[in-house]
């Protein structure tokens, strides 16, 4: 069915792009996105699924220090959930 | 007459000097942590004391140890107790399970480890529950994966203590213990259990001291005896060209970690690869190809409520 492959293959492109985003450190697991409670999988869903996030949220990055994490990865993170549809 | 609130148990400099020994060790003996198990023992209605949870835990460290030396593997593995707000007290343990068996096995260890570890809860406790056993894996085992696990069993760190002080710190700064620690801290609650986090005895000093880890070796290391390390010494320093003709009597070089050694520096500690995943901008370099691992899988297996 050509919808649905169509479908899957922008799935599979966003995914990759935020994955890419990942590995590159554009996104990175210890960086909080802006939103409340947002990080990595929050943050990732949103890219995911299209949205847009504008540049002004993120939140400015802890002043690094040589040779030691300022930045850490986030241990209280989930998957987004998936919401059940309202009947 | 209420008691107290008993206070969390963080995990002290001196634990994490050992923790993170253990883990290098296991890392230079290439027994590369793959496998993590979260075993939260209220599910199973173990009482929160110190007896019964140690008890509990230690029926589980045996059983691994005994299923993993039927299969002639060498038993590597860390662990660190928790009580959480929701789940209870539970622990973590990271573990090292070759992704691949001897040809002969029907199945590897790799492909039998989590039902083993389901089938060893309901042998114990009787009855499985729902949500009281995780196990995640990582095949290949990588070593961002293998850092992933011990940080992550150390996120309950000591947030006072101080590493190198202002004075002798480069930029005027005091290190502190959270600061070569790669993940969030989180409140590890009051763990009853005298050891707040350990590893299995084949990486821990004794073992550490001989520099190779049980069943790592074609044959096996001999018993630790400081008196013979001097006398083989002696021996190999007297006939300088007959060194090759007894090899297995020149000890290996004892091990010590980078943390034993004095280094602070992370990317010393756990490797340019993981320091780039939590910072990119710890190593100036960068690099061009991802690493290894899907490293939102690897998070999700970790991240235990």
């Amino acid at each position: 069915m050509p919808d649905n492959d169509d479908d899957s293959d922008l799935q599979d492109d966003r995914e990759h792009r935020a994955k890419t985003a990942v590995y590159s450190g554009e996104l990175r697991p210890g960086r909080r996105s802006g939103f409340t409670g947002d990080s990595l999988y929050e943050t990732l869903a949103r890219v995911i699924t299209g949205e847009d996030i504008p540049d002004s949220v993120w939140e400015q990055d802890p002043e690094p220090r040589d040779g030691l994490f300022s930045l850490k990865l986030p241990a209280r993170s989930r998957k987004p959930r998936r919401r059940k549809a309202k009947p | 007459m209420p008691m107290a609130p008993r206070s969390s148990r963080t995990i002290t400099a001196a634990e994490f000097r050992e923790f993170h020994a253990a883990g290098s060790f296991s890392a230079a003996c290439d027994l590369l942590f793959n496998a993590s198990v979260t075993i939260a023992w209220s599910l199973f209605d173990v009482p929160e004391d110190a007896a019964s949870l140690q008890a509990a835990f230690l029926t589980f460290t045996k059983c691994l140890r005994d299923w993993l030396g039927q299969r002639g593997m060498p038993c590597a593995y860390l662990y660190s107790h928790e009580v959480g707000q929701r789940v209870g007290a539970h622990t973590h343990i990271a573990v090292h399970i070759p992704p691949s068996g001897p040809d002969w096995a029907e199945r590897s260890a790799w492909d039998e480890f989590p039902e083993w570890v389901s089938a060893w809860s309901v042998r114990f406790f009787g009855r499985p529950a729902k949500r009281a056993v995780r196990v995640g894996r990582t095949n290949p085992p990588t070593l961002v994966g293998h850092w992933l696990r011990v940080s992550y069993a150390a996120k309950g760190y000591d947030r006072g203590a101080v590493l190198r002080s202002a004075e002798n710190s480069d930029d005027g700064r005091p290190v502190m213990l959270g600061d070569i620690i790669a993940w969030d801290w989180t409140d590890p609650g009051p763990v009853a259990l005298r050891r707040r986090v350990g590893a299995a005895r084949g990486l821990g000093p004794a073992r550490r001291r001989l520099g190779v880890t049980k069943g790592t070796l074609s044959a096996p290391p001999p018993a630790f005896n400081p008196a013979r390390l001097v006398l083989d010494r002696a021996i190999v320093d007297n006939n300088p060209i007959d060194t090759t003709a007894r090899p297995r009597t020149v000890p290996l070089a004892p091990f010590r970690s980078k943390l034993e050694d004095g280094f602070l520096d992370v990317r010393a500690l756990y490797g340019d690869e993981f320091c780039f995943l939590v910072d990119p901008r710890l190593v100036r370099t960068g690099y061009p190809t991802a690493p290894e691992i899907d490293i939102v899988k690897e998070l999700e297996n970790l991240v235990f409520d």
